[in-house]
């Protein structure tokens, strides 16, 4: 499969390009991406936003109208499904429903013309790897959904791919089993060390295994980076909006002071925001600051109203009790409602609705925001 | 019926310790009714229109025959010339094998056909299907009388051949052939080996082959060792449908075929028909059936023992 002529260092997968159309859609749009050996990629975005189709178009299922696909660079753009080292975890599992759980594991490696003795070892050991040991025997349809998924993995793992691709395959599973299974993946994936593309609707499951996480809406890449990158400095409003959630607000500045840009209502409510040079005064600025970042204390017990950080003053409205979460909505004068989210502790329990609170927050809490423009897509 | 057959077991469970056990063994009893009620109208025609003309058969088949007319009787001497005429045995058995030969012929076609519409023209499948279907509503003796301007001597192959230079006399033995009879039959009974096998292919998720190309089977595999297995029960409900029909055939030997090209249904034809022997010939189309019986069995099974 791969030829004499592999260098080192070449990608597991390398996109150049690559554009898929249906008809008038543009499902996949000049999409441009490279993933490492080893590396554990999530594809994340709404449903529809093109990116099980260029899960796809990495198994060999759909061709690209334009662009081109590498697999360890080597050119796969034409390539059939079943030429490519490539295999997939589909959505519903796909299981043979004819065969026994062995005989589903066994499949790629029989086509293969593995030695018997040897499909039989390897599909045992797969089948303990992926905690399923001891249900060979048993019928494909006869499985749990857990099971399903278990047995789904060790059929496409088996054979020992240079990317595995998984088309969401937790979302047919309780939360509770999925909780589990996100983490039992990534630890089957570190210690195989096998390329994983993982396409999911979900931020937290894509945050949390990922190395690193593409980020997809109306068919185009917008941005890439690790978990904490995409998170905690987001290129535009999308993918702001799409990984978690977020206050988003419009602010005129008033005055400027270096970098800072301050927006001031001469109530004492004040806003500070790093904003570069080149920022004057009445110049309006969009920015946004994650829930958790802001900071609610109860008006009667606000220490110092002097200080030079945010401060804006408002009335709770709402007390959202979410488990290990409280979210709390805040009418402001200045800012209409922002959203805080804090630990439910003993503390959270002190702001009720109607509570008079001081909203703070640190000022590199807050990140600017761009249109929904997508940014070119570096590879890093 | 078969729901309410299935869901009775755990309802009765629950019935006995539940309080409104009652009023579930009521609802269980009326859905029981309302069961045997929908089967009515099915049964009926079944019953008076098949089972009570086949008893009349059944005993037509001991009656002894007095100057042509069926005298009500009980004798096993129709059923014994039935078994002694060698007429009839090498007729069964050249009906069995060209009703075998027409099954395989008819399978190997119609299975790709339904793959084909199931799976690969799958937007527009239904129009496809309605297509198929528009070629049994041409009518039995139609179809006949179109395969004779196709293959008689001013057909359109012979003319067509001569028109091209490359035979100057017609050919005779296209009609009035084996090959006729086996063109018009496969040409007829294809729809009934699509239907059943495309219908349990509507079981079989696409997903699945996609699933078996990813691991490594070419299409041509995939199809064999996936597709084929899942959607037996349409191959087997095809191949009984093909096989019985061809058993029971006589008039498309009849109209198509040569002297020597006649079928087992056409002696039957004989019998009611020309020499008027009707206890004779009931009791040959009584063993044709059970014959027919023992062999969809053996066949079924042993396709059954193939795919396990």
């Amino acid at each position: 499969m791969t030829d004499g002529s592999r260098r080192p260092f070449q990608p597991a997968i390398l996109l150049e390009g690559v554009t898929k159309r249906f008809g008038s859609v543009v499902a996949v749009d000049n999409v441009t991406l490279a993933v490492e050996e080893g590396e554990f990629f999530s594809l994340l975005g709404p449903s529809g936003c093109g990116k099980t189709t260029l899960l796809r178009m990495l198994a060999g299922f759909e061709t690209p109208d334009d662009g081109s696909v590498y697999l360890r660079g080597e050119d796969v753009t034409l390539v059939q499904p079943n030429k490519r080292a490539t295999n997939m975890v589909f959505q519903n599992y796909e299981l043979f429903p004819h065969m026994t759980v062995f005989n589903n594991v066994a499949y790629g490696l029989k086509l293969k013309k593995v030695p018997r003795n040897e499909i039989g070892q390897r599909v045992n050991e797969m089948l303990e790897v992926v905690g399923v040991g001891g249900l060979g025997t048993r019928a494909a349809d006869q499985l749990s959904g857990g099971q399903q998924q278990r047995v789904a993995l060790a059929r496409a793992l088996i054979n020992r791919p240079a990317v595995l691709l998984l088309d969401e395959p937790l979302s047919a599973l309780d939360v509770k089993l999925r909780k589990r299974m996100q983490l039992e993946l990534k630890s089957i994936q570190h210690s195989l060390g096998t390329t994983f593309v993982y396409v999911t609707h979900d931020q937290e499951e894509a945050l949390l295994m990922s190395d690193r996480v593409g980020i997809m809406d109306h068919g185009r890449l917008l941005q890439i980076g690790a978990p904490r990158s995409i998170y905690e400095q987001p290129r535009n409003e999308f993918v702001a909006d799409f990984v978690g959630t977020l206050n988003d607000f419009a602010i005129t500045v008033t005055r400027t002071d270096g970098d800072l840009a301050v927006a001031e209502n001469g109530d004492g409510d004040r806003i500070v925001v790093m904003a570069g040079h080149s920022c004057r005064a009445g110049d309006t600025l969009r920015i946004a600051v994650r829930p958790e970042r802001i900071l609610l204390t109860p008006r009667a017990e606000e220490a110092d109203s002097g200080q030079p950080g945010n401060r804006l003053s408002g009335r709770v409205q709402d007390v959202i009790y979410m488990g290990p979460f409280t979210q709390y909505l805040v009418d402001t004068g200045m800012l209409g409602r922002v959203v805080s989210q804090r630990v439910s502790n003993e503390e959270a329990t002190l702001i009720t609705p109607g509570l008079e609170v001081a909203v703070t927050w640190a000022v590199d809490a807050a990140f600017p925001l761009s249109d929904r423009d997508p940014v070119e897509a570096p590879t890093t | 019926m078969i729901e309410s057959v299935t869901r009775r077991g755990p309802r009765r469970k629950r019935s006995r310790r539940g309080t409104s056990g009652e009023v579930l063994v009521a609802i269980d009893r009326r859905r029981r009714v309302a069961a045997w009620l929908q089967l009515f109208p099915g049964s009926a025609y079944f019953t008076l229109l098949f089972l009570v003309p086949l008893a009349g058969l059944l005993a037509m088949s001991f009656f002894r025959l007095v100057d042509f007319d069926p005298v009500p009787a009980f004798v096993l001497s129709n059923y014994a010339e039935v078994l002694t005429t060698s007429i009839h045995v090498r007729l069964g058995l050249r009906t069995i094998q060209v009703a075998g030969i027409l099954t395989v012929i008819v399978l190997l076609v119609s299975f790709p056909c339904a793959y084909v519409l199931n799976f690969v023209f799958r937007a527009k499948r239904q129009l496809l299907y309605f297509l198929i279907l528009v070629s049994l509503f041409g009518g039995y003796i139609v179809r006949i009388y179109a395969w004779r301007s196709i293959l008689g001597r001013q057909g359109v192959i012979n003319q067509t051949l001569i028109g091209m230079g490359i035979i100057e006399e017609p050919i005779r033995y296209l009609l009035n052939s084996m090959f006729a009879v086996g063109a018009s039959l496969v040409n007829f009974l294809i729809p009934l080996g699509v239907l059943p096998i495309y219908a349990a292919m509507q079981n079989v998720s696409p997903h699945v082959i996609e699933a078996a190309r990813d691991l490594g089977a070419s299409r041509i595999r995939a199809a064999r060792q996936i597709v084929l297995p899942l959607s037996m029960r349409g191959v087997r409900a095809a191949t009984a449908f093909v096989f019985i029909a061809t058993l029971g055939e006589w008039v498309t030997p009849r109209l198509l075929g040569g002297t020597k090209d006649l079928l087992i249904g056409n002696r039957i034809e004989f019998y009611f028909g020309q020499s008027l022997e009707w206890p004779q010939g009931a009791a040959l189309a009584m063993t044709l059936m059970v014959a027919m019986g023992v062999f969809a069995y053996i066949i079924i099974s042993l396709m059954k023992r193939l795919t396990r």
